[in-house]
């Protein structure tokens, strides 16, 4: 069987123990405002940063932002713009026509911009995905300064998936010009409360 | 036996082209400095990467074992091949289980390396690429020139033809922002209607049972959500021990890449949706081989960023095809004669040997020095013939171009400033070894020529 044949050629090739080094997460800690640096970062990787004081202050922004949005799935309390079920959804093409997604985020990591979205944050997998547009709504609180401080939060995560998202989709594939907005979505905005 | 002077020179001809092909390249190398240069510590975090490599290679069946077992629990099934013949074979049979007739790939140069495509399609599969790139090679008939940029060779008027014939768009004189929409609205159709998805792994961890994807055009998501079924191909080196390494090598790998903090999205898979199947094909295809080579091992560490193909001066000169192998480039050189020594037998001469490539590696692989390895082995395997022929071919192909040269004498002079002597006359510079080296000048004879005319 290949398992065996493999692992057993691994066993005899591969070298005496070589030990396994510690992560110092002060080695690489950064001095400064873990929101002011996070929103920077986002900003220049293409998101559109707001700082609000409740989910409800976004509504008007959103709404000003996307005013033809006509299908619209929202996941946030507090922004009431639904206009699908997200339990009537069964497939994912049903969502191709989809504007605008709005979905919690639920930590921010300042040195890039990514935020944690977890499988639970979402109806579906494919969600901030398959939209036109993505919005996420986070506690700006909820920052931390690096992905070594990112990873201890994620110890006793035990979902199927979840996903850093760092700015809207983008490709750089044709001679180097910078398009955002490949598959995924065409923008990100994201809602510090 | 043909090699890389002879298919570096048929890219040299468009001199223009070159010239934009050099320069983008090197602007990425540059953005790529800009990002290093923030973080703070970046040298300590680049040892940190590899000494987990290391340290993953040499418990290395044991690791790959836990992963299994966690990833079985997690409901992913798992399947082991020994070489390309037998992934391909792997991936097929569960296509057809599946009833699969079309299937939407992401970024994956181990299904570059097996030739998984050609055998698929041979088996009445249809086989989409979904990245921008990589759909540009497919349509056009060609393999990726790059393992981060696969169609970095296409210049716009060409990817420009490509679409009009393939995707019925209208001329546009390379408009990047239309051929990209067009290409989404072509694709978005190709995920909807898809069986199923294939996808690389960029890490693997042996804790969790999980695995990472990294992607900017959000491509590989959109075909695993969509579809039923994810088929997962990853090489055995993949392996990391814990969740919290990831913390090392995201924060390498985006920025050696294209000088981006991170990839857009970074998707931890784990368990499969509900109503959907998760398969992972682990493959060796010559990587325990290598895993037994002491002086060539740590190619092993790669993370396939590309940031010492960028750098390269002779593959920016060159071209990634000139390589003739999946992994163009510095790495590639080192990994190919491992593969198949007589075929690939000029790559590890297409090199200054100026050490850039070691400079920028995320995992400190020391690139230069394997290179120099091989030569030796090479010379001593391949007999005087081929050093006559192929050898010095490529070694002009080098020393023809006044600017590779001048490169690789900038790097080097400074190098032996700077490298304490202990590296300068260890047993790998056996000339260095007998005698002194002489002072490094301050200045080459090329640049004192230049001077000296004003
Ligand atoms: S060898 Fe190093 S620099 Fe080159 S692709 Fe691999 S990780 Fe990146």
């Amino acid at each position: 069987m290949s398992k065996s044949k493999i692992l057993d050629s691994i066993r005899k090739n591969q070298p005496g123990a070589i030990p396994l080094p510690e992560i110092d997460p002060a080695l690489f800690a950064d001095e400064g405002n873990l929101r002011e640096a996070f929103t920077s970062v986002l900003t220049a990787i293409g998101g559109n940063v707001h700082a609000v004081n409740s989910p409800e202050a976004a509504l008007p922004i959103l709404k000003a932002a996307f005013p033809d949005a006509a299908k619209i799935l929202c996941r946030v309390e507090g922004i009431d713009l639904n206009t699908v079920d997200p339990d009537s959804i069964t497939s994912a093409a049903e969502l191709d026509d989809l504007d605008l997604a709005i979905i919690p985020g639920a930590f921010g990591v300042a040195e890039n911009g990514a935020i944690w979205v977890p499988e639970s944050a979402l109806s579906r997998r494919v969600l901030p995905f398959i939209t036109a547009h993505l919005a996420i709504v986070m506690d700006g609180s909820q920052i931390v300064g690096t992905m070594h401080e990112a990873y201890p939060r994620l110890k006793d995560f035990r979902e199927g998936f979840g996903v850093f998202i760092a700015g809207p989709s983008k490709t750089a594939d044709i001679e180097q010009s910078l398009v955002i907005g490949a598959h995924g979505p065409l923008s990100l905005s994201v809602f510090l409360i | 036996m043909n090699g890389h002077p002879q298919a570096a020179a048929a890219f040299n001809r468009d001199e223009a082209h070159v010239d934009w092909h050099d320069t983008a390249l090197w602007a990425v190398r540059q953005k790529r400095d800009t990002m290093a240069g923030t973080v703070r510590n970046w040298e300590s975090l680049r040892s940190l990467g590899s000494q987990i490599k290391a340290h993953t290679l040499s418990n290395l069946g044991q690791y790959l074992e836990q992963f299994e077992k966690n990833a079985l629990q997690n409901g992913v099934k798992v399947h082991w091949a020994a070489d390309a013949r037998e992934h391909n074979r792997i991936v097929c049979e569960i296509l057809k289980q599946h009833k699969v007739g079309k299937l939407v790939k992401s970024k994956s140069m181990l299904t570059e390396e097996c030739g998984l495509n050609p055998y698929l399609e041979a088996q009445g599969i249809e086989v989409t690429d979904t990245d921008l790139g990589e759909r540009i090679v497919q349509l056009a008939k060609e393999h990726p020139s790059h393992i981060v940029m696969p169609a970095i060779h296409k210049k716009r008027e060409e990817i420009d033809l490509l679409f009009q014939e393939h995707l019925g768009t209208r001329r546009s004189g390379g408009d990047a922002l239309y051929l990209t929409r067009e290409a989404r609205k072509h694709l978005r159709q190709r995920f909807l209607q898809a069986d199923a998805a294939l996808t690389g792994v960029n890490f693997a961890i042996a804790e969790t049972g999980g695995f990472v994807v990294c992607t900017n055009e959000g491509n590989a998501d959109m075909g695993v959500h969509a579809t039923p079924l994810h088929i997962a191909c990853m090489g055995i080196e993949k392996i990391i021990p814990a969740q919290e390494h990831l913390g090392v090598f995201l924060r390498l790998l985006a920025r050696s890449a294209t000088g981006q903090p991170i990839t857009t999205y970074s998707s931890h898979f784990r368990a499969p949706a509900p109503g959907q199947e998760i398969h992972i094909v682990i493959v060796d295809n010559g990587r325990s081989n290598q895993l037994g080579r002491p002086e060539f091992r740590n190619s092993l560490h790669c993370i396939r960023c590309g940031a010492c193909i960028n750098t390269c001066p002779v593959y920016r000169r060159s071209g990634g095809h000139s390589y003739g192998y999946t992994i163009p480039g510095p790495i590639g050189s080192i990994l190919a004669p491992g593969k198949d020594l007589h075929r690939h037998a000029s790559l590890p001469f297409a090199s200054t040997l100026c050490g850039s490539c070691h400079d920028v590696c995320p995992v400190k692989i020391d690139i230069h020095k394997q290179l120099f390895r091989w030569r030796q082995v090479i010379v001593r395997e391949e007999g005087a013939d081929f050093f006559k022929t192929l050898a010095m071919k490529a070694t002009a192909f080098v020393f023809a171009r006044p600017g590779l040269f001048a490169f690789g004498g900038k790097v080097g002079r400074l190098l032996l400033k700077i490298t304490p002597r202990f590296l300068v006359y260890s047993r790998l510079n056996s000339w260095g070894k007998q005698r002194e080296l002489p002072a490094p000048p301050g200045q080459s004879f090329t640049e004192w020529y230049k001077r000296e005319r004003g």
